[in-house]
This record gives C-alpha cells, sequence and structure tokens, in this order.
C-alpha cells in the first residue's frame, strides 16, 4: 500500500492548485509579446484614422492633430511607443533564440532583463528626441 | 517505427505551420527597419500643420515607404493574430469566427491605410 491519504489531501492537477505556478520572467514577457502586438495591431487603426483625415481635408485634419497633440493623445501615444519598441525587441529576441544563441539559461535571463529595459530606455529616448526636434 | 519526413513536413494542425512561422519571422525582420523608420516619420509628422503633412506624405519616397510599412506590418499582425484564437479557444465555431474577424480587419484597415496615402500622394 503506498501512503496516500484519500480523505484528505487528495493530489490535484496543477492547474488546479493555487498558485502552482510562480510568474516567471519568461511568462510575463510571453503575455506581453502577444499583448503588445495586438496594440501594433490596434495602432493600424490610429494611424488610419489620421492619415484618413489628412486625404479629406484641412478640418478633419485640424482636429486629428489637435486629438494626438492633446494630453490624452500624447499619454497613448507614448504608451503605444513603449509597446512597439517591447514588441521590436521581443521579436530580435526571438530572432537570437532562432539562430540560436544566447541560450544558456543565465543568458535567457539577461536577454529577458535586457529586452525589458530596453524597452522603456528606447521609448524615453525616442522622445527626449521627439521634444528636441519639435 | 519510421515516418516520411516528405509526409508530415509542415503539417501541423492547420497545415501550413511551417510557412506562418518563417513568414512571421520574415516580416518581423522587416519591421525592425520600417519601424525605426516610420518613428522617425511620426516625429517629422508631429506637430505639422495640413500643408506640411501633406507634402510629407505626399513625397513619392515617403509615400513608398508608408506603403511598404502598410503592406508588411499587415501581413505580419494578420498572421500574428490568428494563432490566438488558435491558443485560447476550443470552440471550433467562436476560432472560425475570430480568424474571419481578423482577415476582415485586416484587410479593412490596409485598404483603408493604402488608399488615403495613395490619395494624398497624387494630390486628390
Ligand atoms: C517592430 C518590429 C517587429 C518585430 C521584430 C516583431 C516580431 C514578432 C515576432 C517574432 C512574433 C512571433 C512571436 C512568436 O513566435 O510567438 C510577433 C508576433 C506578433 N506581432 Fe510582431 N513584430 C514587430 C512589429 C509588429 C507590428 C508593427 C505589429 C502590428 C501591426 C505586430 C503584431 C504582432 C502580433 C499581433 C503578433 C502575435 C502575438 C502572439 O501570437 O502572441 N508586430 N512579432
Amino acid at each position: 500500500m503506498t501512503d496516500v491519504d484519500l480523505k484528505g489531501k487528495r493530489p490535484t492537477s496543477p492547474h488546479v492548485q493555487n498558485f502552482a505556478y510562480k510568474i516567471t520572467l519568461s511568462m510575463a514577457t510571453s503575455i506581453s509579446h502577444r499583448v503588445t502586438g495586438v496594440g501594433a495591431y490596434i495602432g493600424l487603426f490610429f494611424l488610419a484614422y489620421w492619415l484618413i483625415a489628412l486625404a479629406i481635408g484641412p478640418e478633419a485634419f485640424e482636429t486629428a492633430q489637435t486629438l494626438w497633440g492633446s494630453i490624452l493623445g500624447r499619454f497613448v501615444l507614448f504608451c503605444f511607443t513603449w509597446s512597439l519598441m517591447h514588441h521590436m525587441l521581443g521579436g530580435i529576441r526571438h530572432f537570437l533564440w532562432d539562430i540560436p544563441v544566447m541560450i544558456e539559461k543565465p543568458q535567457i535571463e539577461f536577454l529577458y532583463r535586457a529586452t525589458i529595459l530596453g524597452g522603456f530606455l528606447l521609448t524615453v529616448v525616442i522622445w527626449i528626441i521627439g521634444y528636441a526636434v519639435m | 517505427m519510421k515516418t516520411s519526413t516528405k509526409i508530415i513536413r509542415g503539417l501541423g494542425e492547420t497545415h501550413h505551420g511551417t510557412e506562418h512561422h518563417w513568414m512571421i519571422r520574415l516580416t518581423a525582420f522587416a519591421l525592425v527597419f520600417l519601424t525605426i523608420g516610420f518613428v522617425i516619420f511620426v516625429m517629422a509628422a508631429a506637430g505639422s500643420d495640413y500643408e506640411q503633412a501633406r507634402a510629407l506624405v505626399g513625397h513619392p519616397l515617403v509615400a513608398i515607404f508608408l506603403l511598404l510599412v502598410i503592406a508588411v506590418s499587415g501581413y505580419h499582425a494578420y498572421l500574428g493574430a490568428i494563432t490566438i484564437p488558435e491558443d485560447y479557444f476550443q470552440n471550433q465555431l467562436y476560432r472560425t469566427l475570430s480568424k474571419i474577424l481578423n482577415s476582415f480587419a485586416a484587410i479593412v484597415v490596409c485598404a483603408a491605410l493604402f488608399f488615403a496615402v495613395l490619395k494624398v500622394a497624387f494630390g486628390g
């Protein structure tokens, strides 16, 4: 007889247990790559709005420009910049692993951190340059 | 047991997994450069008035560049988004419906973007 308590703590399948999985960087970046991919998809519609407004005429374009230039508009664009940069770096990470290079455990962890940090860094740099040239 | 690679190659659930994987990598590679260019374009367009924006988008090189961005990102987004219902939906009806929605959304937004760029570029 194996020593299994059939009445009390019966073993459950991992997905039924609370906190069976620790949230790892790999999970977080996997889902964030997906979310930012969908974000970029939605970005195509934003771009369409701006370009169609330009194609329609001066009034429509002024409205679009005012909207994107507002605090809310800039905030959305800022988040969108981060989303795109995060997704791009995530994609480059995929390329590295496709080759494959940097596939040892510590290097993998390093790449996760580098792409997360890099996304924020690039976003800030882009906006600093953006304000400097405007 | 012997399985001929010839028979099974490229035959995943949807029968074009290999091609999907390759095309999303190919488009993603191009998108790295296109995205960098696109960020520069947005900086140039930010704060410009109507005439400036029309001149910018209407410049042949910029217009061609934008058409490339639209085509490649549209195809990449279409390919990328199709895996999401495949991952989350068991129900075949939901899967099919969301794939139809994805196809329509991608084609509609790309058609609109193409037309807008071309209209500005040809000065209509
Ligand atoms: C900036 C350059 C970009 C790179 C390097 C890139 C790279 C990638 C890669 C490698 C994948 C596949 C991930 C996997 O195999 O799980 C992917 C997925 C995806 N990408 Fe991109 N991408 C870029 C830009 C874009 C843009 C502009 C859009 C939308 C307009 C987009 C939308 C998506 C979507 C929706 C997915 C699917 C996400 C998923 O299945 O989890 N990407 N991207």
